[in-house]
């Protein structure tokens, strides 16, 4: 044990003097802390043009209200909407709606970029498929989306991964070339325990590496750490990075153990690296592209142009199917404007639902796509480190469920204005306030946690895989021979 | 023994080492694979684009002339669907073409932002799997030369062997100049498979000049590369820093460089988030009256003008006029919103050039984009024709609502006070099918002379500290 802790010291200062610890650590360190920096000010923007859309759209929705106040008063109270204008539900609905809009990621400041190509808005009217509706898109630079923003994520997969490998890679090998090794078997130290005092020494480095990626994590999570699950959300990021980061430690300890020289040890890291960052999730990509092959975006676009087409024609029929999704309008007497109301309700409702069909084969096989990758990602730690510090952050699955709770507010819309609309009653200015307003949910970490264990047991079991093959090759005595 | 004589002997020896070296055929291996799989999977993608583009582009203007008869600006309500042509060269250098939208909608009171990138169809990452022939060589080559190379003078101080060749009067010039050329033959050997496979995946596919240019700009890259490679192995005390050295020069040209000068000038010259381009847009459009009062005042002002009490009775159609005036207040207020959006893009590439001082790949990079068709502005050039196209189709739509008294169907619409218009096949056939003819390649090659400098530049400089670094190898040798 006191040659162990004698070995261990040793490695420790020649690392310190050689600048493997220092360079390294300021490196990971300024990177990380640039990296929230820029998270943060991402995040903040984000809640603040939330708060801008909100302002305006209040803004313009008063703005109406004070039409209608004015029409009320001057020339009111009316039994039916004097045409098409603020006192009209349909020119409300309009006119005057709200936009659904989803609040930032718990977590966002940890992977700021991940989520830019993401609806960040609907806007969602009743009668209408959510699809065709409005929806507000990215509009970061494509340069900037080719390139990457450089955040947290890019420094863990990129940056963290490369400095333990950097600091790693002759764990065992630089021994071997300068002769220690043979020194050390014509001695009564077991060559296992200097390789052990090597890799602790490194370990301790790597520790270092995490923690100041954990530091920068912290920092950028700022208030939001406060909010719901947010310290259980960045301690399962900060164990991601850890794993990740021994990942690459035990893999350099392998490969040091089973190659020969210093040059081809880095060469198989770097060609591990490139498999894991570049090649494994492109060909998994690409497998899933071409076993589950989602049409082009322009064959969507023309299914949903060509689309009514399918829905029959007859409107009677159409009203009757209507009435009987939707029992509470039975006994309403219709004049013709409601009747037509209605009509056009029953018909954007079958369209919407023909709509969603061909939506659902187009996302069903983009979800396969997703579900393949998800289910190989075992072959790539980068891969598992990726999907888990998004889940961790709150960014995988999030516009899935911002589009179904949508869809639901999109019902709470229909039941605040078919009444209105099918009645031809008219849209007092009293009703402005009564509009619904959307909120948007978060997955709780009880529904996430399930599958985040299930990855970070995966990366867990790469890093004991390397560790405890390098264990069993250093067992044989064969490391340095 | 001459000087050249001295270089061609270390070159040889640099090839052979290189040759016995199991290294270089994994690496070449690795290289293949990567390639092909690149190139292949490019060209699949390029294909499925243009066929895909000309299939909807046809079948889009089949359904504009043969739509139902209707209100026009119902016709302009309904729009029409763009897709972008995509240059054959996108197959080898993809560019931004994969992150812009593919398809754009064309309708009265927007300018809508391009949709559907295909790179989220593809279900392709920024970060991990981005597998394309240019990034292959802007980062795996580099990455390649890196671990073939980094040892290169290191070692050899190492071991002892340069004090070896200095006692025998080779100079450190020679000494630097063999390594290169041995190096480079070694690299040639590893990348010969690859890059010919490339070339008959793509032969006749992609034009000629195209490909030479990208090759051209590729080699100076290599060059480029291997020298700061060599330059870093010379002044490196082992093997081990020089390898240290060579990572961080390839993490900060291939990755820090690039992504923290986008971030930078995205944070310079922020680009305004969709949330807060909608809300840019409302608050323009609410200095203007509600559409109530307009429709009031501009009925009121003709019914005045011509001295008549119907809507019937005038000679134009005040809801054309309204539709006009709030096309005109709509386009000033997306278009101005989405005409900042894209200078800023523009701004933030200008900005995003001055990098290429900083690291060789990202004056590469540009350069590579702007040859092939693939860069930014491209995008935007067809943005604006897009544009443009819509403009004339609304004003079409609404002047005829207006002016035309041949589609007024002489009633009153029984819910707003507006005229019933009804137009058919020959107005839509008036609108012409939208033609874009993408800039040539000189023009996008004068438009990058800056980039053209840099690799210069960058190619020189490099050249240049080889050469003093190698001087101070005598120093470092014993």
């Amino acid at each position: 044990m006191s040659r162990l802790w004698t070995i261990l010291r040793h490695e420790w200062r020649l690392m310190y003097r050689d600048g493997h610890i220092v360079l390294p650590l300021v490196i990971v360190a300024i990177t990380s802390f640039t990296a929230a920096h820029w998270g943060r000010i991402s995040v903040e923007r984000q809640r603040e043009s939330a708060q801008r859309l909100a302002a305006a759209e209040r803004n313009r929705m008063l703005r109406e209200q004070s039409v209608a106040f004015r029409l009320w008063k001057t020339n009111g109270p009316f039994a039916k909407a004097p045409a098409y204008g603020p006192l009209d539900p349909q020119y409300v609905r309009n006119f005057a709606g709200f936009s659904v809009i989803g609040s930032p990621t718990p977590l966002g400041a940890l992977a700021e970029a991940s989520d830019e190509l993401d609806v960040a808005a609907y806007k969602v009217v009743p009668s209408g498929s959510i699809h065709t509706s409005g929806a507000a898109h990215t509009t970061v630079n494509p340069l900037q989306l080719l390139i990457g923003s450089f955040d947290l994520e890019l420094v863990v997969i990129v940056i963290l991964s490369l400095s333990v490998l950097g600091i790693s890679y002759s764990i065992v090998s630089a021994e071997r070339e300068s002769g220690v090794a043979s020194l050390l078997l014509s001695t009564s130290t077991h060559p296992q325990v200097l390789v052990f005092a090597k890799v602790l020494s490194r370990g301790a480095v790597v520790v270092l590496f995490c923690a100041s990626v954990a530091a920068a994590g912290l920092w950028a999570s700022g208030d939001n750490l406060f909010g719901v699950d947010g310290v259980e959300r960045l301690v399962v990021w900060t164990a991601t990075v850890l794993l990740y980061g021994f990942f690459w430690l035990m893999a350099a300890w392998f490969f040091g153990s089973i190659a020969g020289s210093s040059s081809r040890i880095a060469l198989l890291l770097g060609g591990l690296w490139l498999a894991s960052v570049v090649v494994i999730p492109s060909v998994l990509r690409f497998a899933a592209a071409r076993l589950y092959p989602v049409a082009p975006r322009t064959a969507f676009l023309d299914a949903i142009r060509r689309g009514p087409d399918k829905v029959p024609a007859n409107d009677s029929a159409k009203q009757e199917a209507f009435l009987q999704r939707h029992p509470e309008f039975a006994g309403l007497s219709l004049g013709p404007s409601g009747t037509a109301q209605l009509t056009g309700a029953a018909r954007s409702e079958e369209w919407a639902g023909v709509l969603d069909q061909i939506v659902d084969k187009y996302e069903g096989q983009q979800q396969r796509q997703r579900k393949f990758v998800a289910r190989w990602s075992w072959l790539s730690p980068s891969l598992l480190a990726q999907r888990t510090l998004r889940d961790a952050a709150g960014i995988t699955g999030r516009e899935e469920r911002f589009r179904n709770q949508a869809r639901t507010y999109q019902q709470a819309l229909e039941a605040f204005y078919w009444p209105l609309l099918f009645g031809e009653r008219v849209f007092t200015p009293d009703l402005y306030g009564l509009i619904p307003r959307f909120q948007y949910r978060e997955e709780p970490l009880r529904e996430v946690m399930p599958r985040t264990l299930l990855l970070v047991l995966a990366i867990a079991a790469w890093v004991g895989g390397f560790g405890f093959a390098a264990f069993l090759v250093g067992l044989r005595n064969r490391v340095f021979v | 023994m001459t000087r050249l004589s001295h270089i061609a002997i270390i070159a040889k020896k640099e090839f052979r080492q290189y040759l016995r070296d199991r290294r270089l055929y994994l690496a070449g291996g690795l290289i293949f694979f990567l390639f092909s799989s690149a190139s292949f999977m490019g060209r699949h993608v390029s294909q499925q684009a243009s066929a895909t583009e000309r299939a909807f582009s046809s079948d889009e203007r089949e359904r504009w002339l043969n739509q139902a008869d209707g209100m026009p600006h119902s016709a302009a309500h309904h729009g029409v669907y763009l897709i972008r042509p995509q240059p054959a060269s996108q197959a080898m250098e993809p560019g931004v073409s994969l992150w812009t939208g593919a398809v754009v909608f064309l309708e009265a009171h927007n300018r809508n932002l391009f949709r559907f990138p295909p790179a989220r169809d593809l279900g392709q990452s920024r970060r991990l799997g981005e597998l394309s022939l240019a990034a292959l060589l802007e980062a795996g080559v580099c990455l390649l030369v890196v671990l073939l190379a980094y040892d290169a003078i290191a070692a050899e101080r190492e071991s002892g062997t340069l004090r070896l060749m200095m006692a025998q009067s080779v100079s450190p010039g020679s000494i630097a100049a063999g390594k290169f050329m041995g190096t480079l033959g070694a690299l040639a050997v590893a990348l010969a498979p690859a890059l010919a496979c490339a070339t008959a995946v793509f032969w006749g596919a992609v034009p000629w000049n195209t490909t030479v240019l990208l090759a051209a700009t590729y080699g100076a890259y290599l060059l480029q590369v291997l020298a700061i490679v060599l330059t870093i192995s010379s002044l490196a005390r082992t093997s081990k820093v020089a390898l240290f050295g060579g990572l961080t020069f390839w993490l900060w040209n291939c990755t820090v460089v690039p992504q923290a000068a986008i971030t930078i000038v995205s944070l310079q010259w922020p680009t305004p988030n969709p949330l807060e381009l909608q809300a840019a847009i409302i608050e323009e459009q609410s200095i203007h009256p509600t559409l109530w009062d307009r429709r009031e005042a501009i009925n009121r002002r003709y019914l005045d003008k011509y001295g008549v009490s119907s809507l019937l009775d005038l000679p134009v159609n005040p809801d054309g006029i309204l539709l006009l005036e709030q096309e005109a207040y709509d386009t000033r207020a997306t278009g101005r919103s989405v005409k900042r959006l894209y200078d800023i893009h523009r701004q933030q590439d200008r900005s995003y050039r001055w990098a290429a001082l900083a690291a060789p790949s990202v004056g590469t990079q540009s350069l590579s984009r702007a040859i092939a068709g693939t860069d930014l502005n491209q995008f935007h050039e067809f943005a604006d024709a897009a544009e443009e196209y819509r403009q004339r189709m609304v004003r079409l739509m609404n002047e005829t609502t207006a002016y035309d008294s041949s589609i007024r169907t002489g009633t009153i619409h029984s819910r707003a006070e507006v005229m019933n218009v009804k137009a058919g096949k020959d107005l839509w056939g008036r609108l012409p099918r939208f033609q874009y003819l993408p800039g040539d390649l000189r023009a996008r090659l004068t438009e990058n002379c800056w980039m053209i400098a840099a690799s210069i530049l960058w190619s020189v400089a490099s050249g240049a500290v080889l050469a003093v670094a190698v001087q101070r190898v005598q120093r470092f040798a014993a």
